[in-house]
């Protein structure tokens, strides 16, 4: 029995050892399999030394496994699997003596730490065995691949050339993940660049566009600062600034700020001002490029949509606002003033005497005559109101926040206004003619908040007004004198509203 | 007159009582024998899901305090002297040179990983740091997820330098939930960390005994824990026609028979690993496609092969993995944990508490507890911590 029994645990001691042999060429088989797989399902760099130390530590039946990424002062523990984070070594640390014997063509090398002693910073982890590992893709160095075993159990010539393999996947993984994350960055910005392009299309406003253009270059490339300038009478004004102190007129461009034109018109949009910009050949800086691009094609788009704007809602000859944009402008006076419970004033103003100064003088009188009757218009509304020419020789003007009695002020300095004589330029010399005007007032308080109809009212008004001017006219006698032409009576002022 | 043996003695105590608080009574005055417990000694508390683990616990924890408790439910327990198929078991360990730190969270299936490193951080600070040497012990839900993860998580804490030991939480392989108990609350889905600072060296030994049969199959197809493909063909197809046998398994909760879980417990997977040996794997279930769910992380294009168990060669790993323990302990134990696998059960056969006897043959007169587990944590080297189909180890 006795006999029997020592060969029953011969055998089994056999069968045990081919099993740990068969297991351990199994392993052996398919570990480079197993890695390849594992960096296959994953894309981010951190991810792909995450699963390189954790799969390669147990794959190798390493107790330690770190990758060591070049750094200005070093190498840096990019990953690790291991090392208690209480013992992680502080900022860089010296690349290993070992590694110096690595090249391309000997990837890797092994020893006992007795002849090849582990980094300081490994130094307490009990270390029995190192191999390293040279990460390298198309002649870069990516850094190094660093396993350690507790026990005593060297790395096999096996190991060697399996590590071999193994480090080259790592290094393509890490390629790959560099590759991936530079396509997703470029995509990012791609996808910013079209909503930021979105963002700024929508804008027609002219100040808008430029602050909109100035917040973008600060949040999104980023820069320091940035500045728009607006070619204008007085030379380039700031539209918009941020990030800095930037001068109103914009005088020599200062030392160290980027100066680049908006748009590709001639004359330019304007000026970019830029501070702290991205190094030429960045990421960054190709963004810029692409935003200073977007940014001069919608600032030309805002200034032309300013000028369109301005052409529909100018009166051509005098430059006054034309129907258009008073009844605009009236219907959100008397929205807001419906609310505030304040009253708007509408003077309807009729030149009584247009039509016999363009019959005697011709048109190119006539249009002299409304150029400068708009101008006293303006000038005497001032700040009250706003003066329009609805067409031919009817001009109105609407006061908001007011009352009878200074609408009705208003109506008597216009009176005398437009009554002063007018002189005339005319080929065969000046000319100084009288025209006069009849006004019609339309009170909202009175009429109601509505525009149409205040402007109904205070045609009404007017034509009110005319009537008893005529009717003054026929009862005064003639009254013209030498080298000047009265057409129209000059000092009867009537302001009407109707009752 | 206590002298200082019984200071340092270890105590063990079982219970098959049918109520849970005349068990959990029963349990801890056997263990502490006559002794007063301090508010450093601990408790490690198995019971099965006989009895309400809530009620259980409480009282279990009302009879040890103010000693700190920790335990969970098992499939079953055993101690040096018994094996408990349907009541609980323990083990008291007077804290003396040991210092104990105990954390626990719950919710941790989201993320296992940190979960598993907040809990060893914490676990570390209650112990008051680094010990002169130092192991970390891990009871954990069964059925939480890849445990591999737990293993990782404290692994960032421990380094390479402190071991790692302990079980995860078993029930009667319905695999429907467990239960772990710690800091004075119940728990499920989560994770206890006991770190464990000690002047000496403490002793962990780890084995199986399985065998192979049948032929290598690689995994062509995986994802974590779920084996869809080995060798190209449906994982539950290619599994069953190695073993050569079908298994009319029901579904968890459905009263239709034994899990499949359960008919394949003796039959796990093994894993070829660098160091020889076969990691085994337990399968947890099989999905509606024909897929495998796996215990623990599966990676693809690994090699696996059904492995099997007699009597002789487990209760052999069993005695070997005890022999360890006390070889790297260095000297007589006080005590020791225990940790087997729950698919250890059925190849043992009517020898179940064979395993008990080949550890108590190696730890001599050391009381021991421990229970039987939905997969096991051990390292002391290497980067393989979580097993399935051992038995783990801890002399102290």
């Amino acid at each position: 029995m006795g006999e029997e029994d020592d060969e029953i645990r011969r055998l089994r001691a056999e069968l045990a050892q081919s099993r740990a042999i068969s297991a351990r060429a199994l392993a052996r088989a398919t570990r480079l399999a197993q890695l390849v797989t594992a960096l296959g399902k994953v894309t981010e760099v951190d991810d792909v030394l995450e699963c390189a130390v954790c799969d390669v530590a147990e794959m190798f039946d390493a107790d330690i496994a770190a990758v060591l990424t070049p750094s200005d002062r070093g190498l840096r523990l990019a990953a690790q699997w291991g090392i208690a984070a209480r013992h992680l070594p502080p900022g860089t640390v010296e690349p290993p003596a070992a590694v110096g014997t690595l090249s391309a063509t000997r990837p890797v090398t092994a020893a006992a730490v007795g002849d090849s002693p582990a980094p300081g910073w490994l130094a307490a982890g009990g270390l029995s065995h190192l191999a390293y590992g040279l990460l390298t893709v198309r002649g870069e160095h990516l850094g190094y691949l660093l396993l350690a075993r507790t026990e005593e159990r060297p790395f096999d010539d096996a190991d060697i050339q399996e590590l071999i393999a193994i480090v080259s996947r790592i290094s393509l993984a890490i390629d790959n993940g560099r590759l991936y994350r530079r396509t997703q960055d470029q995509l990012h910005r791609l996808q910013r660049l079209n909503t930021v392009t979105a963002g700024l299309a929508g804008m027609v406003d002219v100040i808008t566009a430029a602050r909109n253009i100035v917040d973008t270059m600060i949040e999104h490339v980023p820069v320091a600062g940035a500045a728009v300038y607006l070619t204008d009478a007085y030379g380039e004004e700031l539209a918009a600034g941020g990030g800095a102190e930037w001068p109103r007129i914009l005088g020599e461009i200062p030392p160290g700020v980027l100066s680049v034109r908006l748009g590709t018109q001639e004359p330019s949009a304007g000026r970019l001002l830029l501070t702290g910009v991205p190094a030429d050949g960045t990421d960054a800086r190709s963004f810029l490029d692409h935003l200073v691009d977007v940014g001069g094609l919608v600032l030309e788009k805002a200034l032309l949509f300013q000028r369109i704007r301005m052409q529909a809602e100018t009166d051509v000859l005098t430059g006054m606002p034309n129907r258009a944009y008073f009844m605009e402008t009236l219907a959100a006076s008397l929205s807001r003033c419906r609310q505030d419970g304040s009253d708007v004033a509408v003077l309807f103003i009729d030149m009584d005497g247009f039509k016999a100064v363009n019959d005697t003088y011709g048109h190119d009188a006539g249009d002299q005559l409304l150029i400068i009757a708009s101008q006293r218009l303006s000038d005497t509304a001032g700040l009250h109101g706003i003066a329009a020419r609805l067409g031919g020789d009817e001009f109105v003007i609407a006061c908001t926040d007011t009352t009878a009695a200074e609408a009705e002020q208003l109506s008597e300095r216009i009176q005398e206004a437009v009554d002063a004589p007018y002189r005339l330029r005319l080929p065969a010399g000046e000319v100084e003619v009288t025209a006069g005007c009849s006004i019609g007032l339309g009170l909202a308080a009175d009429y109601g908040y509505d525009a149409s109809v205040l402007l109904s009212t205070a045609d009404a008004a007017m034509y009110t007004a005319k009537q008893r001017r005529r009717a003054a006219r026929r009862s005064q006698p003639s009254t013209a004198s030498s080298g000047q032409s009265q057409l129209g009576p000059a000092s009867v002022t009537t302001t009407t509203r109707l009752t | 007159m206590v002298d200082d043996s019984d200071r340092r003695r270890a105590g063990q105590g079982s219970s098959t009582h049918a109520e849970p608080e005349t068990a959990a009574r029963e349990c801890v005055t056997a263990a502490l024998g006559g002794r007063t417990p301090e508010p450093a000694d601990l408790f490690i508390v198995h019971a099965t899901v006989d009895y309400d683990p809530l009620v259980f616990f409480e009282a279990v924890a009302e009879a040890a305090a103010p000693a700190q408790v920790v335990g969970c439910t098992a499939y079953a327990g055993f101690t040096g002297s018994t094996t408990v198929s349907s009541g609980a078991v323990s083990l008291y360990l007077p804290a003396a040179e040991l210092t104990f730190g105990v954390a626990a969270a719950d919710s941790v299936s989201g993320d296992l990983r940190g979960a598993a490193r907040r809990v060893t951080e914490a676990a570390r600070d209650r112990a008051g740091g680094d010990g002169e040497h130092s192991v970390l012990m891990m009871l954990t839900d069964g059925l939480a997820g890849d445990l591999r993860e737990v293993v990782r998580g404290s692994y960032a804490v421990t380094g390479a330098t402190v071991p790692l030991v302990g079980g995860a939480a078993s029930e009667n392989l319905s695999m429907g939930a467990t239960h772990q108990f710690a800091d004075g609350k119940l728990m499920s889905n989560s994770l206890i960390a006991i770190w464990i600072n000690s002047p000496h060296p403490l002793g962990i030994g780890v084995a199986h005994g399985w065998h192979p049969i049948g032929d290598p199959m690689t995994v062509t197809r995986a994802e974590g824990n779920v084996i869809h493909e080995l060798d190209g063909l449906p994982a539950v197809a290619a599994y069953l026609g190695q073993r050569g046998d079908e298994l009319p398994a029901g579904e968890p909760g459905d009263g239709e028979g034994p899990t499949f879980a359960r008919l394949t417990f003796d039959h796990p997977l093994g894993l070829a690993n660098a160091a020889g040996t076969f990691d085994g794997r337990h399968i947890l279930g099989r999905t509606a496609e024909g897929s495998l769910i796996m215990f623990g992380h599966v990676s693809e294009q690994s090699v696996v092969q059904v492995l099997a168990g007699n009597q002789r060669e487990l209760l052999d790993a069993a005695g070997t993995a005890a022999a360890t323990a006390v070889q790297r302990l260095g000297g007589t134990p006080r005590g020791a944990l225990v940790f087997s696998c729950a698919g250890r059960v059925t190849p043992l056969g009517s020898d179940v508490a064979g395993e008990s006897a080949a550890i108590r043959d190696r730890l001599g007169a050391a009381p021991f507890a421990g229970f039987f587990t939905y997969g096991e944590f051990a390292r002391v080297s290497g980067s393989t911590g979580f097993h399935n189909a051992t038995v783990v180890v801890l002399a102290l």
